[in-house]
């Protein structure tokens, strides 16, 4: 892979995340449907291949402003989570003369659309309309990450605030790990999962401003994909039987076998599971946020093993027990296809990881980015 | 045959030998994925035994070159590279076919494709037939990664694939509930002591610049203080994979899952990758007296628990489990203590005669009468002195392992409920998830 081919990685990327959602939908796609996600595309892959942070952050603007105008209508988004994140994106697109703002307003955009705490509000928001919804937000994430590490982390202020961005990112990832254990619905499990990705995220972020780019985009990658393809068995799930609650045990596996294994898989993926992309880009992010703060890494480890817990606590309440008596099927062919193709993806990215992380840190460097 | 020869050969089959298992069970996967129907038990069996054989013989082909057989030795590192490589970071892609790597890799092949043979038969028409066999696949790459991973990063993904293996199979028969509490008691174990191989593995590379396993004979030129953080963190992660006191009480809930199963984890591999792990960072421990003392101490703890805890045992399994622990202890001190040879001959010939008492497990009471092993009289039985009344209590309920190890845990989860409850009140007020069941 040449560093000329990041972009079309990334863009490629970017498309799985915004066409997925529509492919596995239960619900009949309309014109209008197939319509934004084209516009999405296209404004994605604009923003991609954009030369300046004032258009790339424009470009996600303009995606979320259409988001924003056709919520409730054409998409499961409410209105309010798309407002807040254009107001984050234009306030991005329109202070790369001010460093400090603009490492502020792309932060909560990224803390907007990965749901990370405090801003997982709007993201409850998200999830409790539909968590396929949260699904096709977070996609949005591998661009606006993108457009961050060329424009916003090879600054100054990025490089100062590195250490403060790390240690906040460590705390926002373990509150939602540690909440993650006395969820009492399949909702607020799956909240609570993305949020702590989030935390991730925010921390990457950090660590990118010393030139941990890699980690950054290996730590949006996973939550785009594990994190997606969990929305997306985590819609599946709700389609077929209602509101999951997670008190007993569900003994769902007996009629969903491959849904259950596909739930599963993406859950450990998110949580650094060996041979996915999840457990390289936890590794990358734990020595990367060695070298900014011990403690957030240390912090960071423990929220991963207490998520780990969580995961297989929530899906051994979903789909363990007894059998249960249900009519819903298992996954419909096309779901088969995204989950197959998703996971793919992932073991792919956790097999060789270099196809990624190493044209991106050769790329990045023509931006302008500290070398490693 | 030349010296070149054989690297080529090593080259190559060290790879296969690792990938093929989980390779087998992605096509399982696939196959159940892709079509309406599942295939058939004798097709899943087919492709499994199949790449477990050829693992084997390939397992065997690399103990032949390392031993001289075909002529001088290849060396015993193979460098493939790097998985990922940003300036001074690097994850090397490293195996290491040494005596030790060879003797264990040898081991885990032959023991597996055993269990899965006998379980063909064992798991016939039980539910969940595929999901075994499945994960036997992942489970034997797992263990084949931890026998001959050259470096810290791809130890650690055979360490955590055996882990996720362990607590599947222990929930295996999930419509009882007891498994499943099990399973994820075992599973929250493995995680919160993998969080000390974590932090010891980004510890060595930050001061000894690599973490190849070869890099770790370094370690004596470190300070003490770095040395013994390091080891006491690799020990850490040991003592939650080996089941060494404070954190035995996951074994004996581990004998829900099925009995190859209990086999091959706890009586052959599983329980033994803990010590494998001890004899790689060997150098480290060596360079730090306080980890030697540390090991031995919680080696011969766990070594006298156990055998008082595997005589007041009510069940065979549960019995062979902690007999097994005590020798497993009794290793980890041999190894604490520099005696590496030694374990490794101990850990070879422990887990072949665990393998095979935990298989016949099933016909305990049939042995016994066709031997004429006929039960103690009860007042013989009986403990006499008050000393002795207060062990036999103690070992009776474990210690109460459990229970201490809850009660630390306790202020986790009131905090977790803290939270969860400031959380909704933040989210109520901006009107964002209400959560209407909570």
């Amino acid at each position: 892979m040449t560093p000329e081919s990041v972009p079309y990685i990334v863009a490629a990327l970017a498309a799985g995340g915004i066409f997925a959602p529509v492919i596995v939908s239960s619900a009949p796609v309309g014109l209008l449907r197939i319509i934004l996600t084209a516009v999405a595309l296209a404004l994605s892959i604009a923003s991609i291949f954009c030369t300046t942070g004032t258009f790339a952050f424009g470009m996600i603007a303009v995606l979320l402003i259409l988001r924003g105008v056709f919520a409730n209508k054409g998409t499961d988004l409410p209105k309010l989570p798309c407002i807040v994140s254009t107001l984050f994106a234009v306030a991005a697109a329109f202070t790369g003369e001010w460093p400090v703002l603009n490492l502020i307003a792309a932060v909560l955009l990224l803390a907007t659309l990965s749901g990370a705490w405090p801003m997982h509000w709007l993201a409850a928001r998200v999830i409790d309309r539909s968590p396929l919804a949260m699904a096709e937000q977070i996609s949005t994430c591998i661009v606006a990450t993108f457009a961050y590490l060329r424009f916003v982390a090879p600054t100054e202020f990025a490089f100062d605030a590195a250490a403060t961005l790390v240690r906040l990112g460590a705390v926002l990832a373990l509150l939602p790990a540690i909440t993650a254990l006395v969820q009492v619905n399949l909702r607020g499990f799956y909240r609570c999962v993305v949020a702590m990705h989030g935390g991730m995220l925010i921390a990457a972020l950090g660590a990118a401003g010393h030139g941990h780019s890699a980690a950054a985009l290996l730590v949006t990658v996973t939550l785009a994909l594990a994190m997606g393809g969990l929305g997306a068995m985590v819609s599946a799930v709700e389609d077929r039987c209602g509101r999951v609650l997670l008190k007993d045990q569900g003994g769902r596996i007996w009629g969903m076998p491959r849904l259950a294994a596909a739930f599963l898989l993406f859950a450990a993926s998110g949580v650094g599971m060996p041979g996915t992309a999840g457990f390289i880009a936890d590794d990358l992010l734990l020595h990367a946020l060695w070298e900014e703060s011990v403690a957030g890494s240390l912090i960071m480890i423990v929220a991963a093993a207490l998520l780990a817990v969580a995961s297989l606590a929530a899906f051994a309440k979903i789909f363990l027990g007894p059998p249960a008596t249900s009519l819903a099927g298992d996954l419909r062919r096309p779901e088969r296809y995204v989950v197959v193709v998703t996971f793919g993806l992932l073991v792919l990215i956790g097999v060789a990881p270099w196809l990624l992380a190493n044209p991106l840190a050769e790329y990045l460097r023509g931006f302008g980015a500290v070398p490693h | 045959m030349t010296h070149i020869d054989l690297d080529a050969i090593q080259r190559i089959a060290l790879p296969v030998l690792i990938l093929l298992p989980i390779a087998a069970s992605a096509m399982v996967g696939l196959l159940i994925m892709a079509s309406s129907r599942y295939p058939s038990e004798r097709t899943a069996t087919r492709i499994l035994e199949v790449a477990l054989t050829i693992s084997l013989v390939l397992s065997a082909l690399i103990a032949m070159c390392a031993t001289g057989v075909f002529g001088a030795a290849p060396s015993a590192v193979v460098d493939y590279g790097a998985l990922l490589e940003l300036g001074t970071y690097r994850i090397p892609a490293v195996l290491l076919a040494d005596w030790k790597g060879v003797v264990f890799s040898l081991l885990c092949a032959f023991l597996t494709l055993l269990v899965a043979r006998f379980s063909r038969t064992y798991m016939h028409r039980e539910a969940g037939y595929f999901r075994f066999f499945i994960l036997l696949g992942g489970f034997a790459t797992g263990a084949q990664l931890v026998a001959l991973a050259g470096a810290l990063d791809i130890f650690f993904a055979g360490w955590e694939l055996i882990g996720i293996g362990s607590a599947l199979f222990i929930g295996f028969f999930h419509e009882r509930a007891e498994p499943v509490r099990s399973s994820l008691r075992a599973f929250a174990t493995y995680r919160l002591c993998d969080a000390g191989f974590l932090m010891a593995m980004v510890c060595a590379h930050e001061v000894l610049g690599s973490t190849t396993i070869n890099a770790l004979d370094g370690s004596i030129d470190l300070p003490l203080w770095e040395s013994t953080t390091i080891g006491l963190l690799f020990l850490l992660s040991v003592m939650g994979k080996s089941a060494q006191l404070p954190f035995s009480g996951w074994l004996p809930r581990a004998m829900e899952g099925p009995t190859p199963t209990s086999a091959l984890f706890y009586g052959g591999i599983s329980l033994h990758a803990g010590l494998f792990l001890m004899l790689r960072i060997s150098p480290i421990i060596s360079a730090s007296p306080v980890v030697q003392v540390v090991g031995a101490v919680v080696g011969i703890s766990t070594a006298i628990y156990a055998a008082a805890v595997a005589r007041t045992n009510p069940d065979a399994k549960g019995a062979l489990a902690h007999a097994t622990l005590c020798q497993v202890g009794l290793i980890l001190a041999e190894i604490s203590l520099g005696f590496t040879t030694l374990a490794l001959v101990h850990i070879s010939g422990h887990a072949l005669l665990r393998v095979w008492q935990y298989l016949r497990a099933p016909n305990a009471i049939h042995d016994a009468h066709r031997i004429g092993v006929h039960a103690v009289p009860v007042e013989e039985s009986q403990p006499q002195s008050v000393l002795e009344r207060r062990v036999y209590a103690a070992a009776l309920h474990r210690l109460r392992l459990d229970d201490r190890i809850d009660s630390i845990l306790d202020p986790l989860m009131v905090l977790a409920r803290a939270l969860d409850k400031f959380d909704q009140r933040v989210r109520v007020l901006f009107g964002g998830g209400k959560d209407v069941d909570s």
